[in-house]
């Protein structure tokens, strides 16, 4: 079920929320109300996948049970492994059949593998869980808690990647009427501004860039710089808006989310964008891999081949191909840059670091969009070429939304600054929200708009 | 990080209930946000099921409602179901000028003509299975036959870039109705309460006939050749010779649809299945695939009505007195109002004698 649907925003979330308030002096019941509700929702695409969740829940949840009863750190290292084959099997089968077979000269016959949607982000918490565990920063939680925290449902399919002890002491929290109130409302603000952010925004800008990527090899130089920066808009307002609206269904539940994108298009250098660009994920890969790789604590060298395999396996992450591999390594080598840089000392001008960082990760999302390594290629060619113009059709008034866009990126409040700083609740501002609801409402009934971009991740 | 861990902060910092607004303005104004958000959609839903601008929602008031879609896959569903007629016109937009009323007149009966633009097999045989559903026993069916039934291959193409409301072609109970809740139906709402009102004459007739083509007053010859031929000036297509085609090779996924289609219409029906004709310059060369294809077409088409009664199969895409005359055409596939006429009139004469009009048509499953 997405979240911009009329089933989703006109049934499923308002009978959820009403047994979840109705069922508040039962917490118990009330948590697994919520579970229940989760394994509805993710069980609405494709029903098959629902024992494939309850497993990896149960197991996961089992191996924490056995280790904190036996301190065996086997079992640790089993789950991880585990994990990880899970997501190797559902997501890299082919990938590494297919690369294997091509380092053997031969041709790999494709298994019909379906990827279970979300499998990323909540693989990636349960091993998170565990090595916490493993660290002795987790306490053993009841499969009730352990069910919520991995299933709940605003998160589940493409976070924000959360950490158990940021969210399951919320749910035991008694937090008073009036805060209750100002939650879902600043939820409802939040998730609508979402919506507004992916439907109306990202969704217009996909109408620009989907048809120049289907035409590469016809493009001029201005049509691929305009499809490269055009997704580098578009993955923005798709995935942040996804993430306003998870953040803001969190908060009508009375759970606060973490952040997951802080304006990363203001950022000065690389490593301030990877602060700002999916900060969970982020957050994820720095404490996961980053230090326990040594970080920066043995030397220069060490810590460039640190972020190299780090950004590489975060860009594997995000999709068996190659591109998102090499997508990884580009932005593993800026960092590895922008640490050596900053240990010169030197200070770029404020607008010539802003320009160089915003080039390498609109060249770097280029190739994040396309289908394989050579239609990359093929645009990397087309964007540094003749000729300049071309005849993709496009106008300046279809492209009206390009600059628009841009500026809301460079200068606009963030939806989280809006929401949570700026924001005086008053009738006026109620009705015209509540009217803004009507028309989303309305607007989402008649096209089935495009799925999220991190839905295939 | 500190970003992140600040920001965090930040966030936690909104369950304390130090920060914002007094806590009655949040109740005040979650209230009127809920109140606005659903007192609005129910009104707007309300209103769109009172209007019912596509004539679908079957509680509605009984209202003089007028077709407001240009797209007629939203717009005939309506007339499918209604009962003031008991004769159909399907097909693409090729068919769309052969008029209902001169056909009335001719086979006394009440013809609709639910022929849409561009509408695949898919799309005219749902429309048609709608009209059977709701006309158990209909007069009169009229099949067109253009290239969406000629296609060869293995894969039948089942929609066009138009959309094509399926649930407005099945049975409307349940849920179906919340299909209506969006900004394109509350736009035709509008569009319905200016027809009902007289403030804006309707599209088309009572019966779907649309004359879509431009004022014959605007006729310009020398722009209709250059768009048949691509010159202002006639051409002669040079004769060819392709390798010889075996014409059993040929397989037509939509022929399937045809077939079903055609076993669903009662046998005491009259079923008139009709090649519409394109211009001659736009008709396969003779000794070329697509010449085979299209007589493959043809013949299987033939065949399939040897079974059933009833059955008139209609070529008018040959040499003809209409195909020949550049003059009858805006251009290579859609002729003029006139010739739409002339062809409702041809109709009738081919279903009712059963032979063939020479420069006219051809009847290819002659008695």
């Amino acid at each position: 079920m997405l979240f911009h649907t009329q089933l989703f925003i006109l049934v499923f979330l308002p009978v959820v929320l009403g047994f979840y308030y109705l069922s508040r002096r039962h917490h118990t019941l009330q948590q697994w109300l919520l579970v229940a509700a989760s394994l509805i929702f993710y069980g609405y695409w494709d029903v098959r996948l629902i024992p494939l969740l309850i497993g990896s829940v149960i197991v996961n949840w089992l191996v924490a049970q056995q280790y904190v009863q036996s301190k065996h750190k086997w079992l640790i290292y089993l789950g991880v492994l585990a994990n990880l084959a899970l997501l190797g099997i559902f997501k890299y089968a082919n990938f590494f059949a297919e690369t294997f077979a091509a380092l053997h000269g031969s041709q790999h016959q494709y298994w019909d593998i379906v990827l279970p949607l979300g499998i990323s982000f909540f693989t990636f918490q349960q091993l998170s869980y565990l090595v916490d565990l493993n660290r002795g920063n987790a306490p053993l939680y009841s499969l009730r808690k352990y069910a919520l925290y991995v299933t709940f449902f605003p998160q589940l399919i493409a976070g924000p990647i959360v950490r158990h002890n940021e969210i399951l002491p919320q749910f035991k929290e008694s937090i008073g009427p009036e805060v209750m109130v100002k939650r879902i409302s600043q939820g409802l603000i939040l998730f609508m501004l979402g919506v507004i952010k992916k439907v109306v925004v990202g969704d217009t800008l996909a109408g620009i860039v989907d048809p120049l990527y289907a035409t590469v090899q016809s493009l001029s130089c201005i049509e691929a710089w305009i499809a490269a920066f055009g997704f580098s808009l578009q993955i923005y307002f798709d995935f942040s808006g996804y993430s306003d609206m998870a953040i803001g269904l969190g908060l009508m539940f009375g759970v606060i989310l973490p952040e997951n994108f802080a304006a990363p298009y203001r950022a000065t250098s690389i490593v301030e964008f990877w602060r700002r660009w999916h900060m969970t994920l982020s957050r994820f890969l720095k404490d996961y891999l980053y230090i326990p790789l040594g970080g920066n604590r043995f030397g220069a060298t060490h810590q460039v081949g640190a972020l190299l395999v780090t950004m590489l396996l975060g860009g594997l992450w995000h999709g068996a191909n190659w591109t998102f591999v090499i997508w990884g390594l580009i932005h593993g080598s800026a960092l590895a840059t922008n640490h050596m840089w900053q240990k010169t000392g030197i200070k770029l001008p404020s607008v010539l670091a802003w320009s160089l960082t915003f080039v390498v990760v609109v060249l770097a999302f280029a190739l994040f969009r396309a289908p394989d390594v050579a239609t990359a290629a093929l645009l990397y060619a087309k964007m540094f070429s003749l000729p300049i113009a071309g005849e993709a059709g496009l106008t300046l008034k279809s492209l009206w939304i390009l600059p628009v866009a841009f500026l809301i990126v460079l200068f606009g409040m963030t939806t989280q600054t809006y929401v949570f700083e700026k924001f005086k609740p008053a009738r006026i501002g109620a009705v015209a929200l509540g009217l803004t609801g009507v028309w989303l409402v309305l607007k989402l009934g008649g096209d089935f708009g495009h799925e999220f971009i991190y839905f295939q991740f | 990080m500190n970003l992140f861990i600040s920001s965090f902060k930040r966030l936690m910092a909104l369950g304390t209930g130090n920060s914002g607004s007094p806590p009655a303005n949040w109740r005040t104004f979650l209230k009127t946000t809920l109140l606005t958000f659903i007192g609005g959609v129910v009104a707007v839903y309300a209103l769109i099921l009172v209007i019912d601008p596509y004539d679908v929602v079957w509680f509605s008031p009984p209202l003089a409602r007028k077709p407001v879609s240009t797209n007629q896959r939203y717009s005939y569903p309506a007339f499918a179901r209604d009962v003031a007629f008991d004769s159909v016109i399907i097909g693409t937009s090729t068919a769309r000028l052969i008029k209902p009323e001169r056909l009335n007149t001719h086979f006394g009966a009440k013809f609709a003509n639910l022929a849409m633009n561009s509408a695949t097999a898919y799309e005219q045989s749902k429309i048609l299975k709608l009209f059977l559903r709701h006309h158990p026993k209909p007069r009169c069916v009229i099949i067109a036959i253009d290239t969406v039934w000629a296609q060869s291959g293995s894969d039948d193409q089942k929609y066009t870039f138009r959309p094509f409301p399926e649930w407005m072609y099945d049975d409307l109970g349940g849920v179906a109705l919340i299909r209506l809740l969006n900004l394109e139906t509350v736009q035709q709402s509008v569009r319905q309460l200016r027809y009902l009102s007289g403030l804006r004459p309707p599209r088309f007739g009572y019966d779907g006939y649309e004359i879509f083509v431009p004022d014959q007053s605007q006729y310009d010859l020398a722009k209709a050749r250059k768009k048949i031929y691509g010159s202002p000036q006639p051409r002669v297509r040079q004769p060819v010779q392709e390798k010889a085609i075996d014409n059993t090779q040929w397989s037509f996924p939509a022929h399937l649809l045809l077939q079903e289609i055609l076993e669903q219409i009662p046998q005491e029906t009259m079923k008139i299945i009709l090649f519409v004709p394109y211009h001659i310059y736009n008709q396969p060369l003779e000794n070329t695939s697509d010449h085979a294809r299209w007589s493959s077409c043809k013949q299987q088409i033939t065949k399939m009505s040897s079974g059933l009664q009833n059955v008139v199969v209609l070529d008018f895409m040959i040499e003809s007195k209409i195909t020949c005359v550049d003059e009858n055409y805006w251009d290579p596939l859609h002729c003029t109002v006139a010739v739409g006429e002339q062809l409702s009139d041809l109709i009738y004469e081919g279903a009712s004698q059963k032979k063939d009009k020479v420069g006219y048509y051809l009847v290819l499953n002659k008695p």
